[in-house]
């Protein structure tokens, strides 16, 4: 069965690259560019994978990343951003993310990452 | 490519052309119909001995300065048009208006099936990369835009294949903090390590009020240049003068633009007073509008009211207005300028639409080329009553909606490809397509010539 990710970024032009390449891949792919949109996708579909942008429109990736935690324990996450920030990563990992990764990045980098995990 | 290289900014590669993310799937799907193929391959020569038979007082070499102009600021373009028939049965074209960002690429069957990049790389490859390798910078490339990303990340592919080299693909909204103009020079941010790259070219799709931010006489070439904008690519009222003028040279040498009636600068009082002098319809635009945005269908009294009501409350005190081209005949209209919608052709219910039709053109190096077509229709047929309460936006508006703008969307049911399948159904053949063509040359000479005179 083709796993589910969600990828929740504001800019149309990275989700949009970064869904096209998922589902090449054979994933089922959703996509939301704000945290609004994000949670309302979380409740209402059965997902696998969350790809968080930390900074979106309406308020943190973290509370989507929490958000998606309450919904599914085993649901993976990871976050992104362009900032490096010890103590957003640490909070982060608490909340459960797997990894926090670095901007800029290829879409081809995050198969490896996620497989890693 | 690399993705989010600064904020909403990123570093495309060659190789990073994907038609799937370029094209609609359904035309992906599609071949296009041996008809538009035809006349996408006729010569400047082919297309003038045809046209002066088409129209008979139109003089040869009138027709090939027009063709072969190189326009200075306006070298890309897209004209919407509409097929149209007067009383006596006697059809033409009629230009609706002018764009200096069309969109039309991801509506575009390939014309050869073999060159995969179809339009965006004729595009890149005979008009920007002339452009750019004839400009003295030192910089980057880029791709600036702030909508219809599907076509833009494969104009942004298609230059870093034909260039081999990188380009910054970067949305430009206002208040963008990674594009900024510094004396006139455009600079991307690419991140805390590179900081703000000189840009030497750009190939530029931003469309809201995009004189905000882009300087008149940037010293980065972009293609089009603000100025294509302000000389009517964009304004609506600009753009009329320009035909005008147009008008007025050619007038001795059998050519003409032909546009609905149109009345310039009208101030809102006047507009019911018009709305009566015209026979109760008008069409009103606002200047500035975009993408069937502040275009308004009006055909009785309680629009009209509506209507005014609502442009009251808007910025704008002068309009712009033209006469509506009918959807059936109408008792006791001025023969001389009465227009209606062919329309297309009745499908199984016997219903027909208004439709436009869209050509895209590049000046290239032998003049001015057709580069891709499609059609949009109606949503309510030409020959059914509007329903009580209904807008006649909906029997004479074609332009799609603003959702499909990002591309991302797929909502097609009113799009007609120029493809095998649809063609057909708008009813029109070569010769419409030839007279769709030299119309929108005859714009495009016209915007550029008064760019020209405003701006040099």
């Amino acid at each position: 069965m083709n796993r589910s990710i969600l990828v929740v970024e504001d800019d149309i032009v990275f989700c949009k690259m970064l869904t096209r390449y998922f589902q090449k891949h054979n994933y089922t792919t959703y996509d939301a560019q704000n945290v609004q949109d994000a949670l309302k996708l979380i409740h209402a579909e059965q997902l696998d994978i969350l790809l968080i942008d930390y900074k979106l429109p309406d308020g943190s990736g973290l509370d989507v990343l929490q958000a998606g935690k309450e919904k599914a324990q085993n649901i993976r996450c990871f976050m992104m951003s362009r900032v490096k920030d010890a103590s957003l990563e640490e909070k982060a990992s608490e909340l459960g993310a797997e990894n926090f990764i670095q901007k800029p990045f290829s879409p081809q980098d995050l198969l490896p990452i996620m497989q890693n995990h | 490519m690399k993705l989010s290289i600064a904020e909403k900014v990123h570093l495309v590669e060659k190789g990073d052309f994907e038609p799937s993310e370029h094209w609609y799937p359904r035309v992906l799907n599609s071949n296009i119909h041996p008809l538009v193929a035809y006349f996408l391959n006729l010569t400047h020569e082919q297309l003038v001995e045809r046209y002066s038979r088409l129209s008979p007082k139109a003089n040869k070499d009138a027709l090939f300065e027009i063709l072969r102009y190189q326009p200075k600021y306006f070298r890309w373009s897209g004209t919407d048009l509409m097929h149209v028939t007067n009383q006596e049965g006697n059809r033409a074209i009629t230009v609706i208006e002018t764009n200096s960002c069309p969109s039309g690429q991801k509506s575009m069957p390939l014309l050869d099936l073999n060159k995969e990049q179809g339009g965006y790389e004729r595009l890149i490859a005979q008009t920007f990369k002339p452009m750019v390798d004839k400009h003295d910078a030192v910089g980057s490339l880029a791709v600036i835009y702030d909508k219809n990303p599907m076509e833009n990340i494969g104009y942004a592919a298609t230059i870093a294949d034909v260039f081999d080299e990188n380009v910054y693909l970067a949305e430009y909204k206002e208040n963008s903090e990674s594009v900024k103009f510094e004396d006139n020079q455009l600079y991307i941010f690419g991140g805390d390590e590179e900081g703000w790259i000189p840009i030497r070219a750009a190939f530029r799709y931003v469309t809201q009020q995009p004189w905000n931010r882009i300087p008149q006489k940037s010293k980065t070439l972009l293609v089009n240049p603000i100025e294509a904008c302000l000389a009517g690519g964009r304004n609506k009222e600009v753009a009329s003068q320009a035909y005008e003028d147009f008008n007025a040279k050619f007038a001795e040498r059998g050519i003409q633009i032909f546009t609905p009636k149109t009345y310039s600068n009208v101030p809102i009082g006047d507009l019911e007073h018009l709305f009566h002098e015209l026979g109760g319809s008008m069409v009103i635009k606002a200047p500035d509008s975009n993408a069937g945005q502040g275009v308004m269908t009006i055909v009785n009294e309680a629009e009209l009211k509506f209507h005014l009501a609502e442009l009251r409350a808007q910025p704008a005190t002068h309009f712009l207005v033209q006469q509506l081209i009918h959807a059936n005949y109408v008792q006791g209209t001025n023969p001389e300028s009465s227009w209606y919608h062919v329309g297309s052709l009745p499908d199984k219910k016997g219903r027909t639409y208004a439709f436009d039709i869209r050509l895209m053109m590049h000046a290239t190096e032998e003049g001015i080329r057709p580069l891709a077509a499609y059609s949009r229709k109606s949503r309510h047929p030409l020959n059914e009553p509007i329903p009580e309460g209904m807008s006649s936006w909906e029997v004479y508006g074609t332009n799609l909606s603003v959702k499909e703008e990002d591309g991302w969307s797929y909502e097609d049911q009113r799009l007609n490809l120029f493809d095998i399948r649809n063609f057909g159904q708008l009813g029109l053949g070569v010769d419409e397509l030839i007279r769709s063509f030299v119309q929108s040359v005859m714009a495009v000479y016209a915007i550029d010539q008064h760019a020209q005179k405003m701006f040099d």
